[in-house]
């Protein structure tokens, strides 16, 4: 059995107890002209370093920058494409956990200007000497995470941040990234003020433009819930990979035998919210359930979103826990 | 005119904290400070008109971490990410919940001493307290919240007995999950039933729209919202069915460094008024200060005040 262990994108940021928290004083210190735009670059770059190699060390084959220059995976993208109004206020809930964000506002057409995570993709290739995994926040979930002040039509708006996040693919295509994730949680949990019922077909419709055209490796992610309410032609969008989330998405483990075989199986399997730890049988079941499921020798097990919601320490036990459960389900002696 | 808890901390408060944290402070010392800086605001709130006051939580931390430290059955956690640069620990139950002694009562007490007008008790709710902690002790979440409901209504218990009349019990986390929502309901009733105190709720950042009108059913007497941070989009949920509780009104971005103009706030009363009796409405800002500094909080209270008192002039 060939496992592949992954992350899904955020790291916790804080540092190990007792280590000086440097990124938190450098961006305050930052917002107050104390230090320069690339003294905070700096230890930004030392915070990349540290979440590649605590990844690395957990045994993750396929890790990611940790989210580490983000305060949040909407707002970044957001300020560097055209169109989007950062806002000052609009502090409001990112889905059910308790953390928060600040709405950006759209308020002109959405066009893509210049690479927005291109710079930091390549830092984070260079140290990690091996691939890294580069995620975007899909259109469908980024209109449902914005505040929509400009398009009459919010098809309109979606299908313009669809070509806007696809423009951005490419760049990083070039510059030569091998993996992508679009992440669309929007499509399995309900975001906090999002008014209307779930749009499948805009989002599939927007999925489709943004992967258009990419040869790299492409993957759609769905965390906070399962894929129960979406229509049967999900696993037919044109994605190369589908990131599940089993904690929240208990319904995944009935759906997933619909996986066709040309596409592979990202499992989210350690619950990204809670402390308590997995137990590596449970685990190692677990996989190998998914691999007889889906009737598939090659798998990806990652945890079931991103990791920021825990304490750093935490975050490391249970990734480290998904290492050993990966060689485990493999048959490495652990 | 009201508050909604959270005042900021003065710079010696930071510093002493920062000091204690580290063992370079006497508890003692600490406290005699908290002490001062709760006359401070008690002083600003008297002198401004403030019906209902705060104490101002100079010696609590998180709100849900405070009564963590408080409760046995808690650990300390980890810090957390709450939004850009700011972060929490967020705390871990490991074992069973109880309140070993009171919580808030003297510090309520304290307060009280130094005012003639009221001052509000303040509590953090049980689902609130249970959904902002990990939880590695309970088999579900139901029997983790209805056990912090436990502990808190002990806690509300003890500050009606000292004397207090309006006690709030804090549910920011209320409307998160919709199928939980009967749960925070009956957690929140095993706090104020029977409690001989007008109690209050204060709610916020969640998806409102979709939890109304079932927060009505919260068995409180008053709900807090936040109107000014959401531009007065809830007041179009108060159009399709009508507000039944006293409404706490949230006029002020307490997020936002911006001091808002007495007209803004001025006209936030009047749309509100529009739905709801004036006597039914207690003016705050939206949600504590805490994040603000100490001269922005004044600024924005300044602010509050003003505007009441020029839509009082036009009733």
């Amino acid at each position: 059995m060939n496992v592949t262990a992954s992350v899904v994108g955020s790291y916790p940021k804080p540092p190990h107890e007792g280590q000086p928290f440097r990124l938190r004083s450098a961006i305050a210190a930052r917002e107050r002209g104390e230090i320069s735009a690339a003294d905070l670059e700096g230890v930004q770059d030392d915070l990349v370093e540290e979440l590649i190699r605590e990844q690395v060390g957990a045994g993750i084959d396929l890790v990611t920058d940790g989210h580490a220059r983000w305060p949040d995976a909407q707002t970044p993208l957001a300020a560097g494409l055209e169109g989007f109004t950062m806002a000052h206020d609009d502090l409001i809930r990112y889905f059910d956990n308790n953390t928060y964000y600040r709405r950006p506002h759209v308020t002109g057409p959405v066009r893509w200007r210049q690479p927005i995570t291109v710079e930091a993709w390549r830092f984070a290739s260079g140290v990690a000497a091996r691939p890294v995994k580069q995620t975007l926040t899909g259109p469908y979930s980024l209109v449902k995470l914005s505040r929509n002040e400009y398009y009459e039509d919010e098809a309109e708006l979606v299908l313009d941040v669809a070509r806007a996040l696809n423009a951005e693919a490419r760049a990083l295509e070039a510059a030569g990234a091998t993996y992508l994730q679009f992440d669309e949680p929007a499509l399995v949990a309900h975001p906090s003020a999002a008014q209307h019922p779930k749009d499948f077909g805009l989002a599939f419709e927007a999925a489709a433009v943004a992967v258009d055209g990419l040869g790299l490796t492409t993957e759609l992610r769905t965390f906070f819930g399962g894929v129960e309410e979406a229509p049967e032609d999900f696993f037919a969008l044109p994605f190369g990979v589908f990131g599940l989330d089993f904690v929240d998405g208990a319904s995944n483990w009935d759906l997933v035998a619909g996986l066709p075989l040309d596409r592979r199986l990202s499992a989210g399997l350690l619950d990204g919210r809670t402390t308590a730890l997995e137990s590596l049988d449970s685990l190692r079941d677990q996989i190998r359930r998914l691999s007889e499921l889906t009737a598939r020798e090659r798998l990806e097990v990652t945890p079931s979103c991103g990791l920021e919601y825990l304490p750093r320490d935490r975050a490391q036990r249970k990734l480290c826990r998904l290492g050993e459960a990966v060689r485990a389900a493999a048959g490495v002696a652990v | 005119m009201t508050q909604v808890g959270s005042l900021p901390k003065p710079g010696y408060i930071l510093e002493a904290r920062a000091k204690a944290h580290r063992g370079e402070l006497p508890a003692a010392e600490l406290e005699e400070l908290e002490r001062r800086a709760t006359r401070e605001w008690i002083e600003f709130q008297d002198e401004l008109g403030v019906d209902i006051l705060v104490d101002g939580e100079m010696y609590r931390g998180d709100m849900v971490a405070y009564f963590a430290e408080h409760l046995t059955g808690f650990e300390e956690g980890g810090l957390v990410r709450a939004y850009g640069n700011r972060y929490y620990r967020k705390p871990i139950a490991t074992g069973p919940v109880a309140r070993p002694a009171p919580i808030t009562v003297d510090w309520w007490r304290y307060a009280q001493s130094l005012t003639q007008r009221p001052v509000k008790g303040m509590l953090t709710g049980p689902y609130t307290i249970c959904d902002w902690s990990f939880n590695e002790h309970y088999p579900s979440r139901e029997e983790f919240v209805l056990a912090v409901a436990e502990a808190i209504a002990e806690e509300a218990r003890a500050l009606a007995s000292a004397g207090c009349r309006y006690i709030q019990i804090d549910e920011p986390a209320v409307s998160t999950r919709m199928d939980e929502l009967d749960l925070a309901i009956r957690g929140l009733a095993v706090v104020t039933e029977g409690l001989e105190a007008t109690t209050l709720t204060h709610i916020c950042y969640g998806d409102f729209s979709r939890a109304y009108p079932k927060l009505l059913e919260l068995p409180v007497d008053v709900i807090d919202l936040e109107l000014a941070n959401s531009n007065y989009d809830l007041l179009d949920d108060f159009r399709r069915h009508p507000f039944t509780k006293v409404l706490g009104l949230g006029v002020v971005d307490s997020h936002s460094a911006r001091i808002e103009s007495v007209e803004e706030v001025a006209a936030g009363i009047r749309r509100a008024l529009e739905l709801i009796p004036a006597s039914s409405i207690q003016v705050d800002p939206d949600c504590g200060l805490k994040t603000r500094t100490v001269e922005e909080a004044k600024a924005k209270l300044r602010v509050i005040r003003q505007a009441i008192d020029v839509v009082r002039s036009e009733l």
